[in-house]
């Protein structure tokens, strides 16, 4: 059965970074206990794999800065905008199309107000008479009857002059 | 700096030039072959070149490059690591006589000089290739190359605990791995 108290302390940090006392209570713990004797020997050995690992490192190559610019040409790439530009610009484009859709929108207010719906005025201008003539419009029969009836008399005496 | 930015490439070859060792040595502690490293060095210069107008100026430049290259190498990590590899159980004959010697020694010391450093490393390459890439970081970062809790939080934007808590765990499973290793080779 295993310590918790040796494991935390080897989970905790390297054993090579252990206190003077937190060693001896390992190495006195594990002189009689065979799991955590092989738990500390996992970890020390574990640490000197990391070790040997953590040694290598590459080099930079001669031809790597070289390497570099020509992706930055081959990929086209371009420096981003700051943060704020890139806001200011939506920004930008959103009050640009608000805007276009106001000028619009006074357009036809302005504009195409008149031929779709005439102000009673220019209804009279236009018509040639006045508000008064289409109220009294009812009394307009009279004058067409007057008019058929001077069509038919005219045609009636042309006839009636041929026949005498 | 506000040359590059405005899209300067001399600017930014210069700071390619200058910086090239340290982005380097970050990705080594996630790759091992020369190929991987320069390819993981490049990319991370490619996205610096990019995003260099994030770069407020708040913190040190070297902090800000040093951020960006180990989220580079942790995502270029992460997507090689769903592609087979070879299992830790496929030991070469000198990864075997290397763990068997160093058990009968247990001498860090005289480990790091030993000229079979190769060995362990490519053995090591293979026990971590198990674990997650955070694990693989957090491993190489605190134990193999003695950075400093907070030194790792500023490197990955992790909190100071969560560091604690992956090198915790990281630390388990890189022991419980050369555990299971040892009983196999008795």
């Amino acid at each position: 059965m295993r310590d918790q108290h040796i494991i935390e302390l080897l989970e905790a940090k390297p054993t090579r970074r252990l206190r003077g006392d937190e060693q001896a209570a390992i190495e006195a713990h594990i002189a009689d206990c065979g799991d955590c004797r092989r738990a500390y020997q996992a970890a020390r050995l574990a640490e000197s794999l990391i070790a040997a690992r953590a040694a290598e490192s590459q080099p930079v190559s001669p031809f790597f800065k070289t390497r570099v610019m020509a992706a930055i040409k081959d990929r086209r790439l371009t420096p981003e905008a700051p943060a704020w530009l890139r806001l200011w610009r939506a920004a930008g484009a959103l009050l640009l199309m608000m805007a276009t859709v106001m000028v619009i929108l006074i357009g036809l207010t302005v504009f195409d107000y008149p031929l779709s719906s005439p102000a009673p005025e220019a209804i009279t201008s236009q018509n040639s008479y006045s508000l008064d003539d289409v109220v009294l419009g009812a009394d307009d029969t009279s004058d067409d009857a007057a008019a058929y009836d001077q069509v038919l008399g005219t045609m009636y005496d042309a006839e009636g002059g041929d026949g005498d | 700096m506000s040359l590059a930015r405005q899209g300067s490439e001399p600017a930014f070859e210069e700071i390619v030039r200058r910086h090239s060792p340290r982005v380097f040595q970050i990705a080594s502690r996630f790759f091992r072959r020369r190929e991987m490293v320069e390819e993981a060095a490049q990319e991370a210069f490619l996205k610096a070149y990019t995003e260099l107008s994030s770069y407020e100026g708040r913190g040190s430049f070297e902090g800000w490059l040093a951020r960006l290259t180990t989220n580079v190498c942790l995502n270029l990590l992460r997507s090689s690591r769903r592609r087979p590899e070879a299992m830790v159980a496929d030991l070469t004959d000198d990864e075997g006589e290397w763990l068997d010697n160093r058990m009968a020694e247990q001498s860090a010391a005289r480990h790091r000089s030993d000229e079979r450093g190769r060995v362990a490393a490519d053995l090591a390459e293979k026990i971590l290739r198990e674990l997650s890439a955070d694990d693989q970081l957090v491993l190489i970062s605190l134990d193999g190359d003695d950075l400093s809790v907070k030194e790792v939080a500023a490197l990955t934007g992790w909190s100071e605990a969560n560091v604690k808590t992956r090198a915790s765990r990281a630390r388990r499973r890189m022991r419980d791995a050369v555990e299971a290793l040892l009983k196999r080779r008795k």
